[in-house]
């Protein structure tokens, strides 16, 4: 029996859980779930997974939601690259801290500003919103500064969910270019990353379409 | 020193472990239980039992804490009313902890494990905030457990629990 991903290409948690699948190279069967047509609601998935969140992964009988779960489970148990998310607890605690800075900090900040685009019929940014967004942007340009990746001078799993992320509100038009560092490192993740057009640009690109088309003129 | 010399994001709490500074909260919880923990207890080696630990973390940090913030935070910091539609994001949030431990006592299975400290700090905070825990069978016999099992709890969350409150009583005292 094979691993399944639950997945949808504008979420950006599930694009860095697929790149995670990646990086590993494990082969993940591609379930997708269309959020737009509300599949995620569906009986049979909230049986899977009651938080009705995708990503989801099933693996034989473990069920796991959570990109950063998913990312940190598919390298310790299928990577052969263990440099991707090494057991060494200090350089694991920096992986582990850029994740949580991921789910707690900078994906929240973008979810504030496109989420009420996406599905709550807002067509405006908020100067009250963009602010926190330039700081979560300016942090992780910190975490670059004289690295190639974000946790160091190699690929982690942190690359793979932070650069979901990015692409994502890149893709929707944010200037992300006075963030010199986030930039660079944006183009190197996507060398870097075996897959990375298919598996995470195309989704970003859909997601920056979707919520473009949403926006009233002038707020970006 | 300067926390901002130590940590660009200048957030609580930071370690400084002989000179490796780290923070976010669930971070330094996963560094010192791989650094010093004696048994693997708290967060299995196991990568499908720790995926739940996993799991149960990345939920408290991104949903139920996340909620319950985005609830009380610009009540107490910024002078605003409470938004209903935002409580009822919790109950939600409630709902899905609740059903996470219908067949399990604690977090993440039968032992007390990282999930429960970091969950039980959010859980205790919002309770003295008010939120009413009363529909939630599960969760209050969680709490009670938990309570009990983390080694120094009191010391360590519930008695500063109590200053939460204080500190929240008197930012709102002088707004009026």
């Amino acid at each position: 029996m094979g691993v399944t991903l639950y997945h949808y290409p504008i979420s950006a948690p599930s694009r860095g859980a697929l790149l995670a699948a990646k990086v590993v190279g494990v082969d993940v069967d591609v379930q997708i779930v269309d959020l737009f047509k509300k599949e995620q609601l569906k009986a049979e998935f909230i049986k899977i997974n009651p938080q009705h969140t995708v990503p989801t992964l099933v693996d034989g009988d473990v069920v796991i939601w959570d990109s950063h779960a998913i990312a940190a489970y598919l390298a310790s148990t299928y990577a052969k690259d263990k440099s991707l998310y090494p057991s060494d607890p200090k350089e694991r605690a920096v992986i582990d801290q850029r994740l949580y800075f991921d789910c707690g900090t900078l994906h929240p900040r973008i979810r504030t500003i496109c989420f009420p685009v996406l599905f709550r019929g807002e067509d405006q940014i908020y100067d009250e919103h963009k602010t926190p967004l330039e700081e979560a942007l300016g942090f992780l340009d910190v975490f670059l500064e004289g690295n190639d990746f974000v946790a160091g001078n190699k690929l982690t799993i942190a690359d793979c969910s932070l650069v979901a992320t990015i692409s994502g509100i890149a893709a929707v038009g944010w200037n992300i270019s006075p963030y010199a560092n986030v930039s660079a490192w944006v183009s190197r993740c996507s060398l870097a990353i075996p897959g990375y057009a298919e598996a995470n640009q195309e989704g970003a690109e859909a997601f920056g379409k979707a919520v473009r088309s949403k926006l009233a003129p002038g707020q970006l | 020193m300067a926390i901002s010399k130590i940590n660009p994001q200048h957030t609580v709490p930071t370690i400084d472990d002989n000179g490796f500074h780290l923070w976010e909260s669930r971070a330094i919880m996963i560094y010192l239980q791989n650094q010093y923990g004696k048994n693997d207890s708290l967060y299995p080696r196991d990568p499908k039992k720790r995926a739940v630990v996993d799991q149960r973390l990345y939920f408290d940090l991104g949903t139920l804490y996340a909620r319950f913030a985005d609830y009380y935070y610009p009540v107490i910091f910024a002078g605003a009313s409470y938004d209903p539609a935002k409580l009822e994001k919790i109950n939600e949030a409630m709902d899905i902890f609740e059903s996470l431990l219908a067949n399990s006592p604690y977090a993440a299975g039968d032992h007390l494990t990282l999930a429960d400290l970091s969950l039980v700090a959010s859980i205790s905070t919002w309770e003295i905030m008010g939120y009413d825990l009363s529909p939630y069978k599960n969760i209050r016999s969680w709490y009670a457990k938990v309570k009990q099992t983390a080694p120094g709890y009191e010391e360590a969350n519930g008695k500063n629990v109590l200053l939460f409150k204080q500190l929240v009583d008197e930012l709102l005292a002088n707004k009026k």
